[in-house]
């Protein structure tokens, strides 16, 4: 079995509390409603991927210069960087297209799941070895948006495309950085204890980035 | 005798539904580390291979929370 086949059967084993919140959010009658909130959260998440990666090519360079894995994770981090470039703003894009200012959305404190989410990488980023990132963005580019599901799940809750453009973008882009993720993978000469901590960041990723989603509807947000 | 990953996750009741998982998902969940097995555990994680489909047909949805 290959390195990416490895980590993508466990991530499948695990996934089905996502899967869960997946289906309740974007099958929720009042999604229109929830919507920005939805946003926001996602923007707390995908504000740190550029800084996640150049953190974990840092710790590269800095903590591991001479390991085998090296060469590959910070060749992959190097190529990856650019393409996440400004993902964030794109968000902020659909959010303003509702009618939130940049200024609102900047200034309101992240959600604590965003940081435990994305705290951890960090921790095993620094701490660790910063491979682990894999598992987590495995777990974040490993099922991209379908484009005709979601232009239904929008039409059906009068939310416009032009709130949506985020969504729409990734469902055109993902495809390819999950090929690339897993091309990466199974470049790299990964050991056990690499394939148990991958497999620890995918488990811990798809647990946080569930209660991520599923605040949008459990607590109060925007509306409160 | 010595307990099995899946039986271990099963007594933690990180998998509730042990009669739902195939054999070859019960021989990967056999195959992972002691260090991911207790990480499933300390997350409070639920494995099931099943979720209960509320309305749609067709392919679950991506969460769309995106990198």
């Amino acid at each position: 079995m290959t390195n990416s086949a490895r980590l993508r059967s466990k991530i499948r084993l695990a996934r089905s509390t996502l899967d869960s919140v997946a289906e309740t959010l974007w099958n929720h009658p009042e999604l229109k409603s929830l919507y920005p909130e939805f946003l926001f959260r996602n923007h707390a998440v995908v504000r740190s991927s550029v800084p996640l990666m150049r953190a974990a090519l840092a710790a590269c360079r800095s903590q591991f210069p001479s390991d085998p894995l090296t060469p590959g994770l910070a060749s992959y981090l190097e190529q990856h960087i650019p393409e996440e470039m400004h993902h964030d703003d794109w968000i902020l894009d659909d959010l303003e297209a509702l009618g939130f200012a940049r200024a609102e959305i900047l200034g309101r404190i992240p959600p604590v799941s965003a940081s435990f989410l994305v705290g951890a990488q960090y921790y095993w980023i620094h701490h660790v070895h910063p491979v682990a990132l894999l598992g987590y963005i495995a777990v974040l580019e490993g099922t991209p948006p379908d484009a005709d599901y979601f232009a239904r799940v929008f039409r059906r809750a009068s939310i416009t495309e032009k709130a949506a453009t985020n969504i729409f973008r990734h469902a055109k882009l993902d495809p390819r950085h999950r090929d690339d993720l897993d091309a990466a993978l199974d470049s790299l000469p990964l050991t056990g204890y690499h394939h148990s901590l991958l497999g620890i960041s995918a488990f811990q990723t798809i647990d946080a980035l569930a209660r991520v989603a599923e605040e949008a509807y459990m607590l109060d947000g925007f509306a409160a | 005798m010595r307990q099995g990953k899946f039986e271990k996750l099963v007594s933690k009741r990180v998998i509730l539904k042990p009669d739902s998982f195939s054999e070859a998902d019960k021989k990967r969940i056999n195959s992972l580390t002691s260090d991911e097995v207790k990480a499933l555990i300390s997350i409070r994680a639920k494995l099931g291979s099943g979720f209960i489909r509320r309305k749609t047909a067709g392919r679950s949805p991506s969460m769309a929370i995106v990198f």
